[in-house]
């Protein structure tokens, strides 16, 4: 990130911030729309956190954290953006995807039981399984990013893997009407 | 499943699969927001949000109080007869009276024009001049009240004229007057429920120009570096907006453009369905919904 760039727009440069958008906005709404589930949503929590990030910008202290702090804002932008629609579990759609490449019906089996483990997730669970998992950011990061203490960051990502496994589990038992017909 | 590698796997493939690009809709029409919404500046404390735009007053006190000792009369916006056409009454409205701080002055020399393009638009029946190196979007919504006071929404409903740099921008927008409303009345609403109520003056300090011959009126917002102008035609409003004026602060790019328009109601296209609108007695208390914030 351009830290000139970033002082600029700090600064009230709206040319600079544009271009401070353009940088970050791809991976920010892969952030959202893998947080929420739901294009939509996604897209109000990045133009949400967009607009806060510029009205917020001059309080940033560290202009080398614009990205992990524009992150943060887009995090917290999909937290209201759940509690707004009350519909981050229950409702959202289950998104559709066209593979590239042949897919095996094994890993279709194991995406659709992922994606409805995921969605029973909260938006905090989901939020550290994205940020450490698609981000790849080790967990002090993660922790900064979130504004959490690293410790609480570690637990809640043990946390958030062991409600995804339990509701990977439960989706695999057979209802009792399949052990009935059996 | 019980393997906790497996499942971190299966975590980061499913997580790899889904977008990794944002809808260029949804960015422009967060950055056309940004562009009428202030910094908070960080002034030690935090201000609660009565207190929010005490500095911008502070600062627009100070900013006239050079401006009346330096006397820069060029800073004044131009109006008067931006279109070159007659001036049938010339104002919108009889009740209006001239902001003093932008009666006409002295006009400077008019940009030259001559290597600009034309950009119709079909949507809105008007057609302008632009730099020709602007890059023009079209609107893909019909424009509205509701709209245009909805960061998120308005991007949409703009034809925007953009300079390379994104600075200045010129938007034009239009919409039927629903039955029985009267102008006074849509800019009353107008002013309300725009994005920024505080930073547009009161009705009666607009200015009255012509575009196109016809009458029209201009404020410049008092926070935000940008001027509106209306003129209505045949049952229809039609609106101008420039972004940003500190380029041009005598206001001449704007009003340059102003002298381009050429205004077609006939060629506009109807909205499909009826755009919400302002009450046709609304009056400054009347009946307002929260403006999006």
């Amino acid at each position: 990130m351009d830290r000139e760039l970033v002082e600029r727009a700090r600064g009230g440069d709206r040319d600079a911030f544009t271009v401070l958008v353009h940088q970050i906005s791809d991976r920010l709404y892969a952030i959202a729309h893998r947080i929420l589930r739901d294009g939509d949503l996604a897209q109000d929590a990045l133009q949400n956190a967009i607009v806060t990030a510029w009205r917020q910008l001059p309080h940033l202290r560290d202009a080398d954290r614009f990205e992990a702090w524009s992150q943060r804002i887009l995090v917290h932008a999909c937290y209201a953006e759940s509690r707004r629609r009350g519909r981050s579990a229950a409702t959202v759609r289950l998104i559709s995807f066209s593979p590239s490449t042949p897919d095996t019906s094994d890993a279709l089996a194991d995406r659709d039981e992922i994606e409805r483990a995921f969605r029973r997730l909260s938006p905090d669970h989901r939020a550290v399984l994205v940020l450490h998992h698609y981000l790849g950011l080790p967990l002090v990061e993660v922790a900064a990013t979130l504004g959490i203490p690293a410790g609480t960051a570690r637990s809640r990502l043990h946390n958030a893997s062991r409600v995804l496994r339990s509701a990977i589990e439960a989706d695999s038992q057979p209802t009792i009407e399949e052990v009935r017909l059996a | 499943m019980s393997d906790a590698r497996r499942l971190e796997q299966m975590t980061r493939e499913f997580l790899e699969l889904g977008p990794t690009r944002a809808p260029d809709d949804a960015v422009r029409a967060a950055l056309l927001a940004v562009q009428t919404t202030p910094q908070e500046r960080d002034f030690g404390f935090r201000l609660r949000p009565s207190q929010r735009w005490l500095p911008l007053r502070l600062a627009m006190a100070a900013a006239i109080v050079v401006v009346a000792l330096v006397g820069v009369g060029q800073l004044q916006l131009p109006t008067g007869n931006v279109g070159g056409g007659p001036s049938p009454s010339a104002t919108a409205s009889p009740a209006v009276t001239p902001n003093p701080s932008l009666t006409p002055s002295p006009s400077p020399t008019p940009l030259d024009t001559t290597t600009w393009l034309t950009f119709t638009s079909d949507r809105y029946g008007v057609s302008v001049l632009h730099p020709a190196d602007w890059v023009v979007t079209r609107a893909s919504e019909f424009w509205d009240l509701q709209a245009d006071r909805n960061m998120f929404r308005v991007g949409l409903v703009l034809d925007t004229l953009v300079a390379p740099s994104n600075n200045p921008q010129f938007h034009v927008f239009s919409m039927g007057l629903p039955p029985g409303t009267s102008e006074d009345a849509f800019l009353a609403e107008f002013s309300k429920f725009t994005l920024d109520p505080e930073c547009i003056p009161p009705r009666v300090e607009w200015a009255p120009i012509t575009i196109d011959g016809r009458p029209a009126l201009l404020v410049a917002n008092t926070c935000s570096p940008y001027a509106v102008a209306f003129a209505f035609v045949d049952g229809r409003v039609y609106g101008f907006r420039l972004f940003d004026l500190a380029e041009y602060p005598d206001g001449l790019l704007f009003r340059t453009i102003l002298t381009t328009v050429r205004l077609n109601p006939g060629d506009a296209l109807e909205a499909p369905s009826p755009a919400p609108s302002p009450a046709p007695s609304a009056s400054p208390g009347s009946s307002p919904s929260p403006p999006t914030p």
